[in-house]
């Protein structure tokens, strides 16, 4: 794994799939530097349990750690041979890889909070509760059904239109028809 | 493959825009992305350079549709209720499916409305859409009577004979009175 790091130097970058953060080894403000160098295991075992945060506010130059970091730095496995004489260095590292990936969750949460505000879910599941089960089961047997879906592209006519008196049941065939396509929410407009 | 799905609500017709229904299907199908395309990702990056923000435009939205329907092997999208869209919306909505339909053939629309949306279908899609009319099916009330029946509150003023009474002409009934709306609408 070690071998995969890149070499000790005063500034180092991270990359991961889609984000790229740089910053000088010297802004990284971890108190993991400040334990002792002679015994690098020691801070292994923290002393009020697994779950007591060892240090808090790690602040990058462009990252923040979060909670859910601190619980991956200390249910790390605990086995550890490095040597003291860069240990440091190799425990910035994997935090920095901590703090990446879980700046891109928050980021990814974030990005599609921009996408759109519009959360889905709510309805379909108050809808399972409310449907008797097979009603609406004929829907996913229709011949216009069974090609619209399983159709090749392009050989296929994509678009699928029922239509209905009001009360008919159209927003329950549809709600059967996520079911048969193992759909997980919908967004109310 | 992925699904998105939103329905129209009647009540919220005053704020329901093409934009909004598209940025909630893309909201979606992104979802269902690692990792996410770049398009969306520099689009991000780029907006929160901006000041204050900025809402997506529409044109900005369908593009990143487009390229992150292209990522999936299969997308169904489904629409519901779409005559509770505004109809004056309505026009510029067919206008991106139809293109999103024309640009990602892995895509498959499935929309629901009462019938007078079906010209607008036919006319946005000629050839390209299938029309299947949704009627009560005899069974469908059939399980929803036994249903209601399981719970009768005042079980013991059930009998066999009754049962079957409602079970045979609640049905009739129900779909008596469908033939006959269907007679006054023609």
């Amino acid at each position: 794994m070690l071998s995969h790091l890149p070499p000790p130097t005063d500034s180092f970058d991270c990359h991961t799939s889609k984000s790229r953060l740089s910053f000088p080894r010297t802004n990284i403000n971890n108190k993991a530097d400040t334990l002792d160098r002679k015994n690098p295991m020691a801070h292994e075992e923290p002393a009020e349990g697994r779950n007591a945060p060892r240090y808090t506010g790690h602040t990058f130059n462009s990252c923040t750690f979060n909670k859910e970091a601190h619980i991956s730095d200390l249910t790390d496995p605990p086995a550890r041979q490095e040597p003291a004489e860069g240990y440091n260095f190799i425990r910035n590292v994997e935090n920095t890889f901590n703090s990446c990936r879980f700046t891109v969750v928050d980021e990814r949460k974030a990005l599609l909070e921009w996408l759109s505000p519009l959360e889905p879910g709510r309805r379909h599941w108050a809808m399972s509760i409310d449907r008797v089960a097979g009603v609406g089961d004929w829907l996913p047997l229709t011949n216009q059904f069974t090609q619209w879906r399983e159709g090749d592209d392009g050989s296929v006519k994509p678009v699928l239109f029922c239509h209905g008196d009001p009360g008919v049941g159209k927003t329950y065939l549809r709600y059967g028809l996520l079911v048969s396509l193992e759909s997980v929410g919908v967004a109310k407009l | 493959m992925a699904v998105a799905c939103v329905y129209c609500d009647f009540h919220a017709r005053n704020e329901q825009s093409t934009a909004e229904l598209l940025g909630a299907l893309l909201k979606q199908v992104v979802s269902a992305l690692r990792p996410i395309p770049d398009v969306v990702e520099t689009a991000f990056g780029e907006s929160k350079e901006r000041v204050g923000g900025c809402r997506l435009l529409l044109t900005d939205i369908h593009e990143m549709l487009v390229r992150s329907l292209s990522c999936l092997e299969k997308v169904f999208i489904c629409i519901d209720a779409l005559d509770e869209f505004p109809a004056k919306h309505r026009p510029e909505l067919w206008e991106s499916l139809k293109q999103i339909v024309r640009e990602c053939p892995n895509t498959r629309l499935f929309l629901t409305g009462r019938l007078h949306i079906c010209d607008e279908v036919q006319e946005y899609f000629p050839g390209t859409s299938d029309m299947l009319p949704i009627s009560p099916r005899e069974r469908d009330i059939e399980l929803y009577l036994r249903m209601r029946l399981s719970r009768d509150p005042e079980p013991d003023a059930m009998d066999e004979e009754l049962e079957a009474d409602i079970l045979r002409i609640v049905p009739e009934v129900i779909l008596g009175m469908y033939v006959l709306s269907r007679c006054i609408e023609f």
